[in-house]
């Protein structure tokens, strides 16, 4: 890639940096979501355990 | 579903959003010009960076609310603004770290803008930390809406840094700096990031305010913790 | 004093503590004591203070001045504020939007022959995003405002 005449200045390829990005946008977002129903499962089932 | 609560369909409809802005910003926008395709991390990245201060600014909001109250539930609201800034924040910090690469050549710098956001998450961190270790609630509400509030003064920092200070990071782009079709996609996610936002601030203050309900309720001595001796019995008579 | 009313006594001090700061550095000229790097102008005006120590320095790289060594290694170009500016000399693979015109700030220390050598060069992007094909503009003007040295001048 870096052999081929890219024109100046200007960032050639790069879907390595947005395939990350957005995975780690992703894998963040849903990590958290099911991190909250984990928790709230277990502290509403105790609550109702009363 | 038993109850699709109005949470659960913010939630939903943020998530869908999400998915179409970001399959447009990949496959429909152009590339920059001289970003190339790197330039597709803009419509994660800036709707991060724009929720993750509002939901902090919304968490200072609720903390003048608790300390004007002193109810639970803003204490709760609180809480939950807080953490869902932090998981932004965080995020925030790792896909600027990966767009910073290609484009500015370095992981990271210490700039204005990368300190003060770094900052901001760390400072909240230590405020759920902080939470984590008051045992008393009504002073853990106090203390933590005292730090909300005053370590709040990072986030306008964070925004504002770029254009007070010398930076590596560039000032805030405006619809008249971006072309056309960038907006689209852009605008889009950032509204999916805001209704995921609420969404997270929701669920979280559920937990928390189930967790401060138990606590109320464990509290009075009436009831023995468990795992001790209950003197109710006496076994002489 | 009731429970209410010193929470909101609390809660008014944490709020001025939290302007004042933020009133503070928007408006204390701390702008001045904290400068991310410095111009070519403020550098050159700096002499032999310069040399030898650890300093960033910011500006566009000059268009023309860009020159590649024959060994491959090393990167020279001018990086200019406008008004003056300071030959560097890279050892370091440029990211790959280094070009003519373009901001940039790079880490290193003068040398007393007159070149700040320097082995973290990065590029500073503007807040301008344009689809492939829009003519470029190489108004320097325009462009030095990317490096903000009138926001936040001494």
């Amino acid at each position: 890639m870096n052999e081929m005449a890219m024109p100046e200045g200007v960032i050639g390829g790069g879907w390595t940096y947005v395939i990350a990005g957005y995975a780690i946008t992703a894998i963040v977002l849903a990590a958290y979501a099911w991190i909250l129903r984990r928790r709230l499962r277990r502290t509403e089932n105790a609550e109702d355990e009363r | 579903m038993k109850r699709l609560r109005w949470d659960a369909i913010i939630g939903l409809v943020g998530l869908l959003m999400l998915l179409v802005g970001s399959y447009i910003g990949l496959f429909a926008a152009p590339p920059e010009r001289h970003m190339g395709e790197v330039q597709r991390l803009m419509y994660v990245h800036v709707p991060t960076a724009w929720i993750s201060m509002l939901v902090l600014t919304a968490a200072f909001g609720f903390a003048i609310a608790s300390m004007w109250t002193g109810r639970p539930k803003w204490d709760a609201v609180m809480t939950g603004a807080t953490e869902t800034g932090v998981v932004l924040g965080a995020l925030l910090t790792v896909q600027g770290m990966i767009w910073a690469k290609p484009t500015w050549g370095v992981w990271w710098d210490w700039d204005v803008r990368l300190t003060t956001t770094l900052i901001m998450v760390l400072f909240f961190t230590g405020v759920l930390v902080l939470r984590s270790y008051v045992a008393e609630p009504e002073r853990r509400a106090t203390w933590s809406a005292v730090a909300v509030i005053v370590g709040y003064v990072d986030v306008p920092l964070v925004y504002f840094c770029v254009r007070w200070f010398r930076s590596l990071h560039q000032v805030q782009s405006s619809p008249e700096t971006v072309a056309s079709t960038m907006i689209t996609p852009l605008r889009i996610n950032a509204f999916a990031m805001l209704f995921l936002a609420i969404w997270f601030v929701a669920r979280r203050s559920r937990l928390e305010l189930a967790r401060l309900r138990r606590e109320s309720v464990a509290l009075p001595p009436r009831r023995a913790p468990r795992g001790t001796a209950v003197p109710e019995a006496p076994q002489e008579g | 004093m009731s429970e209410r009313r010193r929470r909101l006594v609390i809660t008014l001090v944490a709020v001025l503590v939290s302007g004042g700061v933020l009133a503070y550095l928007a408006l204390g000229g701390i702008g001045e004591n904290l400068v991310y790097y410095w111009s070519p102008s403020e550098l050159n005006a700096s002499g032999d203070q310069a040399i030898g120590a650890s300093i960033r320095l910011g500006g566009l790289v000059e268009p023309g001045s860009i020159e590649r060594e024959p060994d491959g290694l090393t990167l020279r170009f001018a990086v200019t504020d406008g008004e003056e500016s300071v030959r560097v000399a890279a050892k370091t693979v440029p990211p790959a939007m280094f070009r003519e015109g373009i901001g940039v700030v790079v880490e290193g220390t003068m040398r007393s022959d007159g070149w700040f050598e320097t082995r973290r060069l990065m590029v500073k992007h503007d807040n301008e995003y344009a689809a492939p094909g829009k003519d470029e503009d190489l108004d320097i003007k325009e462009l030095m405002k990317s490096m903000q040295f009138d926001e936040s001048a001494t």
